[in-house]
């Protein structure tokens, strides 16, 4: 393989991501042994590529444990308590949630002005994400009651503090779930892990402060309608 | 050092002509490559060492008992080498795996990471965090979390994110600079 034809191919960054032919991947690997500077290149972009998979594999496990998970298990009632098992699988699974929830916010971000959100079921959990934006409408979201658990995923518009304040409110105004201390991901979204009991059919909102010294304040608000998906 | 043609064929020769200094010259000449192939191959730091000294073992048998059969192509034969032992590792573990736990009670379980994947796992961290820490625009974090983590195609990134493919490429090209450089720095404090 020669070297124009990499550079203009952008063979080494489709290499560190696998998206070359079996041929061309060949051909490119053994070019390796004869050009150094592709080596180095490629080292670091494998380095690279290994670290924003840690990170992104630990920003996971961080924003589940933040959110108290063993707190909320207790929470649940017995009767839930045999599907608990399964949802301990999800663990293994919140790589995967994370990646998924890259894709879903670019989506949600392509898309005209307005609050828009999306759901979709990974194993046992549900996964919501949702845009923080200034004076949209209510948005529906179907909320699988078979579904253990919920996965909110908060866009944030800017990110200016490093602890968040969420609460979940219902259409009475009664408080349902509130988190404090939360980080913000380095993707600028809050991530929330509820029981599905939480978000049974009918109006919320949620309202984001973000807290300093001085206390906290208004971060954004959103609101939403959710309709079982049964 | 690298492998050229020529090199291949002298070092091919010298080998299978008993000239220890040719194995070392190998080593030399092959051994980074080998490595890193090795790493891609396998999931942890240790499970990639153990390819890597069984690729070179191996290599060196089948060269000295004259099975290179085209010297000029010994990057082709050494890459080969090194995918098919990764294969055959893999199916021996699938396969050790499904052995009573009796069979070897006190075995270490080679597929921990070693201290040193410990540390290489921590600062790979850290490091990481710094670099997208200083990438001030938000889309050139989303650049880098969609190619590399999510693993969607470049044009639909663009599309998406509506910006040029050459926009696209050098955000990927200076992540890694920065990333290499901040391992640099990292390595060599002050
Ligand atoms: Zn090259």
């Amino acid at each position: 393989m020669e070297h124009p034809r990499i550079d203009d191919n952008k063979i080494i960054d489709h290499y560190l991501v696998g998206q070359l032919s079996p041929d061309d991947e060949a051909a490119f690997e053994e070019h390796l042994f004869e050009c150094t500077d592709c080596l180095e290149k490629v080292q670091w972009g494998e380095e690279l590529r290994r670290g924003l998979r840690t990170v992104a594999t630990e920003d996971t496990a961080r924003a589940t444990v933040a959110l108290g998970w063993m707190a909320w298990l207790r929470q649940l009632g017995s009767a839930r308590r045999a599907g608990l098992a399964s949802l301990a699988l999800l663990v293994t699974l919140l790589p995967a949630v994370v990646l998924w929830q890259q894709v879903e916010l670019a989506q949600l971000r392509s898309r005209a002005a307005g609050s828009s959100a999306l759901t979709e079921p990974i194993g046992d959990l549900a996964v919501l994400s949702m845009g923080v934006v200034r004076d949209a409408e209510p948005v529906e979201v179907r909320v699988d009651p078979e579904k253990a658990a919920v996965l909110l995923s908060l866009e944030l518009p800017r990110v200016d503090a490093d602890r968040y304040r969420v609460t979940l409110v219902d259409v009475d105004g009664s408080v349902q779930w509130r988190g404090d201390d939360l980080e913000p991901s380095l993707y600028d979204t809050l991530m929330v892990i509820l029981p599905s009991t939480y978000l049974v059919p009918g109006s919320y909102r949620i309202t984001i402060e973000a807290m300093s010294s001085a206390g906290a304040s208004s971060a954004g608000e959103l609101e939403f309608r959710v309709v079982s998906s049964m | 050092m690298t492998l050229d043609t020529a090199a291949a064929v002298d070092l091919v020769q010298r080998i299978s002509d008993g000239d220890t200094s040719a194995d070392a010259e190998l080593v030399e000449r092959c051994g980074k490559v080998l490595r890193f192939l090795a790493r891609r191959c396998t999931r942890n730091e240790a499970d990639a060492e153990d390819l890597y000294q069984e690729t070179l073992i191996v290599a060196l048998e089948k060269i000295r008992r004259h099975e290179v059969r085209e010297p000029e192509r010994l990057a082709g034969f050494l890459r080969a080498l090194v995918k098919n032992l990764s294969v055959q590792r893999y199916r021996r573990r699938s396969y050790d795996v499904e052995k009573p736990s009796d069979a070897l009670p006190d075995a270490p379980d080679e597929r921990q990471p070693n201290a040193l994947g410990h540390l290489l796992h921590r600062e790979r961290s850290l490091l990481t965090r710094r670099l997208l820490t200083e990438l001030k625009v938000s889309r050139d974090r989303e650049v880098l979390s969609r190619f590399y983590i999510a693993e969607e195609s470049s044009p639909r990134i663009c599309q998406d994110l509506d910006i040029e493919p050459e926009h696209f490429y050098r955000v990927l090209h200076r992540a890694r600079q920065r990333y290499r450089l901040l391992w640099e720095e990292h390595a060599e404090p002050g």
